[in-house]
């Protein structure tokens, strides 16, 4: 039996290369766009100078819930608890002076009081309930990790209208009048304001 | 005449249509309502309750910093079998629930990839398999402070007169007359152990499958490994030094000629 020849025209090939970069393109509008995934795995140590009193700490309890509908993949709803840690004092590496005056009197002047951290305690997650769908639509981090973010700048807000600052500073100035007072010194007097002006 | 045979006609004819109009709808979900059907509705809430304020005194005078991308940057270089690895899981995970007893095997001796056992079972635990080929990671930003507790090193002393020795601190007058102030400084400790939150899915990294749970189990895993790091890159003597410094400059400022610490 003879074996029958196809033979494939100029236009049917034209067709085909057309068709394919049509749904390459169709391919690129919905997955192009999204923003290309960084590898970088760069270890990065450091070690610095800090000098912070820290001299308040505020925990506060947050209870966080997030919700994602999606008709394809499949709903997620994940509701856990997480404890955060405001802390505040004085960084005197922006600037400490003191001063002993020809009387004897020691001035001091320090930085102004300042929030230092407010950021989740990992280890206090209490995870109370799960949803999802483990194979298409799984619980990532981006999902509740923005919203830890937002609830960290929430309490430190609230930390600051609760008047932290106020209390950092005089428990500052304790330290100090304590730390001096080691070395025998009676009058010790602070000036208002901050170093770096 | 023969008719022309032309197979490929009518499926190359129907692939166009079928691309353009593939094309078409793509175009159509990126711009128009149809892109509500594939979209993911979002929905997030939060609050909070102060359960603590408390007062504290501690002198932070050091911090180690670093990236840390898990689980890669703890196998200290060595190119893990994890697919061995995840075979012998899928077998009996009960293999990985505890410290790896050489017993088990003829003359004592450890397969290579055990060494990498215990890091293998954290992955599985928290929800990541390095033994899949999608290769996926979770990079950390880690800030360990050391310092001083200042609290506790003044409940150490009373305050008493110059020139004699109280509890640690001493006061002399020397001979030419200036003031020399001996110090015993409290050992420094660990302050503080921040992992900083980060937001997954814009920091250009992949989002990586993670529940609430398997971060907290994450984080607590690591710690100590975290914690023997820093240490080892010297943090506490930095921040002893870096707390004499300070005391340094303080008794210097407020008039005392020469600052000496005893260790």
């Amino acid at each position: 039996m003879a074996s029958r020849k196809i033979r494939i025209t100029l236009f049917e090939i034209i067709l085909i290369v057309l068709a394919l970069g049509l749904a390459g393109g169709g391919v690129f509008l919905l997955y192009g766009g999204r923003a290309s995934e960084s590898q970088t795995g760069v270890m990065e140590q450091r070690l610095r100078e800090l000098r912070q009193l820290k001299t308040v700490s505020q925990t506060y309890r947050s209870v966080i819930y997030v919700e994602e509908k999606n008709f394809w993949r499949g709903n997620k709803q994940v509701l856990f608890t997480v404890e955060y840690l405001v802390t505040a004092g004085v960084d005197f590496s922006r600037g400490l002076e003191i001063r002993e005056r020809s009387d004897g009197t020691v001035y001091v002047r320090m930085p102004s009081a300042e929030i230092f951290l407010s950021d989740a305690d990992e280890s206090s997650i209490h995870q109370m309930y799960l949803r999802e769908n483990s194979f298409l639509n799984p619980i990532r981090m981006g999902d509740y990790m923005s919203q830890i973010i937002a609830q960290g700048e929430a309490n430190r807000q609230a930390a600051l209208d609760g008047g932290i600052l106020n209390l950092a500073e005089a428990n500052a100035r304790l330290a100090v009048l304590r730390i001096l007072k080691l070395g025998n010194f009676e009058k010790i007097s602070f000036d208002p304001g901050n170093p770096d002006g | 005449m023969a008719k022309k045979h032309r197979p490929l006609l009518l499926p190359s004819i129907f692939l166009f249509v079928l691309s353009a109009s593939f094309l078409f709808a793509a175009w159509r979900i990126n711009d128009l309502p149809l892109k509500k059907l594939f979209a993911s509705r979002k929905v997030s809430a939060s609050w909070s309750i102060l359960e603590e304020i408390r007062s504290l005194n501690e002198l932070e005078t050091a911090a180690y910093d670093m990236k840390v991308v898990f689980p890669f940057d703890f196998t200290g270089g060595d190119e893990v079998n994890w697919t061995y690895l995840k075979l012998q899981y899928d077998r009996d995970p009960k293999l990985f629930s505890s410290k790896i007893n050489p017993v088990q095997y003829p003359g004592g001796l450890l397969p290579r990839e055990w060494k990498y056992g215990e890091l293998y079972r954290l992955c599985r635990q928290v929800g990541i398999d390095p033994g899949r080929p999608d290769y996926q990671f979770v990079v950390m930003t880690v800030s360990i402070r050391a310092g001083l507790d200042i609290d506790r090193w003044l409940a150490g002393f009373s305050i008493g007169e110059p020139f004699e020795a109280v509890e640690g601190i001493t006061v002399i007058r020397d001979e030419d007359g200036g003031k020399t102030l001996k110090i015993k400084v409290a050992p420094v400790s660990v302050t503080s152990f921040i992992i900083k939150d980060r937001d997954g899915s814009s920091d250009g990294f992949p989002d990586v499958p993670l529940t609430p749970e398997g971060w907290r189990l994450l984080v607590e895993g690591l710690r100590p490994g975290l914690r023997e790091m820093a240490l080892e890159g010297g943090l506490l003597e930095t921040a002893a030094e870096e707390s004499e410094l300070f005391l340094k400059e303080i008794f210097t400022a407020a008039g005392y000629d020469n600052v000496e610490f005893i260790h």
